[in-house]
């Protein structure tokens, strides 16, 4: 049986950003994907043609996420990757 | 080319009042004890100092020095750091800086310059291989930093102070090229002493000790760095900006004086916007393969484009979004020869002492207004700047609002607000010289929540274990950038998977601590000094550092009741609901992995371990 189909505002920050290629993506607004039911955050940047790995940081909704936190309808998640100095 | 050691051991002391100058040879025992840049700085402060001098006196004793991998192919190896009394906290300060006054200081065959005393008239030491000298700058005086290199370039690589060193602001700067020693006001010390400036000049290849050794290393450390995301990618495409929106999204950066979580036009001055639509090209230190600066277009000038630190200072914490602006008064602020965190965080205290009628005056937050003559205003020490110059713990102790100064034993705080993670809230308490994010640094860890942003676990072990290693790093020197790849691009942390590092680092943390990756730091420094140090000689040199430095400021009067962070970070809710910092607690567990007494003073065991010799 297909999986529920559900709608997520992804914004991408950081390296992500100078990876993506996708004509679609707004940075004052990110991008609208649509993603079977469940989909994590891994899975978004996965469809994006995105690397995953270890010091990434997310957010849904602005509270704090993992790679591995279930997205539902509606949801707007932040990816980013950690840094250092300044 | 002639050759020269990056190891060279002559240190030249220069004392301005009698004019005299000697050379010196680092005792071998200082050199394997303290290694070199922060370290040997401060150890030959320590043998020289006493106790109680006024640091903008004649008796401050200003130590440039580079380190062993300064001039070398060593990642970031192009830096130098300063050191000495600071006139903005009373204790002892270093600050760093890359540009290429350092490499050619140790090109002419010193790896350092003390400098006593005050010269008469305004003077600047010129350092080539014939030796050096002290010149006059009578014509220099009351140039700013950009217009004096520029017309004296064909002297060499300087490094200088701008008017606000000439009139003793308390957080001057000192300006090579255009990167900046921005912290704890050596400017001033410089300008105390009527030095306007050093210029070096030399040409000469510095080779390790250990050349084949340090090939081999230094083979794996490029590598790393270039594999790594943060200096492989995000500093390459994005600058210390990147921050912005990590940070900003983390409830870390400071908007508003430090009384709101986020800034709503956070984009307006992210790395992001400055990539899109004001990039013109990169810019770096010497040697260096991240070029972390960045030159823009803002309103068709080209300018440095501000880093992290600046643009949270003195853009959301003022609660401005216009990058052109942030950009002119960075410009400013490093022609002047100033401090961009402690003049934000200044201004930003002058803004709230405003709205609160404690203090009138044009700053309100949000408004660019005139800012930039306020920063002029500030340099020359004129009306309202007078006040501003002397920074928010002076100002808060002439106007009132103690309450929210936001200083550590004086030194304005670094761009992360310890309430979004709490152990860069004990770094800030603990650090030597004040609120410096370059000193226990656990932003980035508790950030990417190997640690808990929130809580105390793990985070006593992980600060005395990053400030260990940093100062370090620091008298090496190589830039805190360079750490990260150097921790964690390598099989241990790469194929842990993240739960068990997770559940180390915060329920181990002494294991965490005591297997921390330091091979490639080891290899190189082992390369480059000649000789082999290992693993624990490593952590053990920066915990020697570490507690020289802490003991340097105990006999200036420091002690616990200083090791604190301001009310407003202790007593006021940042994000709703989220526990406040547990600072006694951690300082408890801190103090005892420290070897130091309740009153924070380090321990006569920990100080003989340490082989400290006390004075």
């Amino acid at each position: 049986m297909k999986k529920k189909q559900i709608k997520v505002t992804v914004e991408l920050f950081g390296g992500l950003y100078v990876k993506l290629q996708n004509e679609n993506y707004d940075f004052e607004t990110g991008i609208e994907l649509d993603m079977a039911e469940k989909s994590t955050p891994k899975d978004i940047l996965k469809a994006l043609e995105l690397p995953f790995f270890k010091t990434m940081i997310f957010f849904v909704n602005k509270e704090r996420a993992s790679a591995n936190t279930r997205l539902k309808n509606g949801d707007k998640l932040i990816c980013l990757t950690a840094a250092s100095g300044g | 080319m002639k050759t020269i050691k990056a190891v060279n051991n002559k240190v030249v002391e220069v004392n301005l009042t009698s004019g005299a100058i000697d050379t010196l040879t680092v005792a071998e025992d200082d050199r394997r004890n303290y290694l070199g840049g922060k370290g040997l700085a401060l150890k030959l402060i320590y043998d020289r100092i006493k106790p109680g001098i006024d640091p903008l006196s004649a008796d401050n004793i200003l130590v440039l020095m580079s380190g062993p991998t300064t001039g070398t192919a060593a990642p970031t190896g192009g830096r130098f750091v300063l050191a000495a009394k600071s006139p903005l906290t009373g204790i002892f300060a270093t600050s760093y800086i890359g540009g290429h006054f350092g490499v050619n200081l140790k090109r002419a065959g010193y790896d350092g310059i003390i400098i006593h005393g005050k010269a008469e008239s305004p003077v600047y030491i010129s350092v080539t291989s014939e030796g050096v000298t002290i010149e006059d700058a009578s014509s220099l005086w009351g140039l700013d930093t950009y217009d004096l290199q520029e017309k004296e370039q064909e002297k060499g690589q300087w490094a200088v102070i701008g008017p606000a060193g000439e009139n003793l602001v308390r957080y001057a700067a000192v300006v090579s090229g255009n990167r900046i020693a921005g912290r704890c006001g050596l400017g001033a010390v410089m300008g105390s002493k009527n030095l306007k400036g050093l210029v070096a000049n030399a040409k000469a290849r510095v080779v390790a000790v250990n050349t084949d050794g340090f090939k081999k290393a230094l083979k794996i450390a490029q590598k790393k760095v270039k594999a790594h995301q943060n200096t492989g990618v995000n500093m390459v495409e994005l600058g210390t900006a990147q921050n912005v929106m990590i940070y900003g999204t983390s409830n870390i950066m400071p908007v508003k004086n430090y009384t709101k979580p986020y800034f709503d036009k956070i984009k307006n001055i992210s790395a992001e916007k400055i990539r899109d639509e004001h990039y013109v090209k990169n810019h770096g230190c010497f040697g260096c393969s991240i070029k972390c600066g960045r030159i823009g277009d803002f309103n068709n000038k080209k300018r440095v484009s501000p880093e992290y630190e600046t643009i949270a200072l003195m853009g959301s914490n003022l609660e401005i979004d216009e990058l052109p602006k942030i950009a002119e008064w960075n410009e400013t602020l490093n022609r002047l020869g100033m401090d961009s965190i402690s003049a934000g965080n200044t201004i930003g205290f002058a803004m709230e002492l405003n709205e609160k009628g404690m203090l009138k005056s044009e700053l309100e937050f949000g408004k660019t207004g005139n800012i930039n003559s306020i920063l002029e205003d500030i340099a020359y020490r004129k009306g309202l700047g007078d006040d501003l110059a002397e920074g928010v713990k002076r100002l808060s102790e002439k106007y009132g609002g103690k309450e929210f100064a936001i200083h550590v034993k004086g030194l304005e705080l670094a761009a992360y607000d310890p309430r979004g993670c709490t152990g860069q809230g004990l770094g800030y308490a603990t650090a030597n010289c004040g609120a410096t994010h370059l000193s226990g640094a656990t932003h980035s860890v508790e950030v990417g929540s190997y640690l808990q942003p929130y809580g105390t676990r793990g985070k006593a072990h992980m600060v005395k274990m990053m400030q260990d290693v940093t100062d370090v790093a620091n008298s090496a020197i190589f830039c805190i950038q360079a750490q990260y790849p150097f921790l964690e691009e390598n099989p241990t942390y790469k194929n842990t998977p993240d739960f068990i590092l997770k559940f180390v680092m915060r329920y181990l943390p002494a294991v965490s601590a005591a297997t921390i990756e330091l091979s490639d730091f080891c290899s190189l420094v082992s390369g480059i000094m000649g000789y082999k140090i290992n693993h624990k000689e490593y952590y053990k040199i920066g915990e020697r550092i570490f507690n020289l430095e802490r003991y340097m400021n105990c006999r200036e009067g420091i002690d616990s009741t200083d090791d604190t962070l301001p009310e407003r970070l202790l007593g006021e809710e940042l994000i709703k609901g989220a526990p406040p910092i547990e600072l006694k607690k951690m300082m408890k567990k801190y103090y005892k992995l420290r070897g130091w007494d309740d009153k924070g003073h380090p321990k006569p065991g920990t100080l003989e371990r340490l082989n400290i010799a006390v004075s």
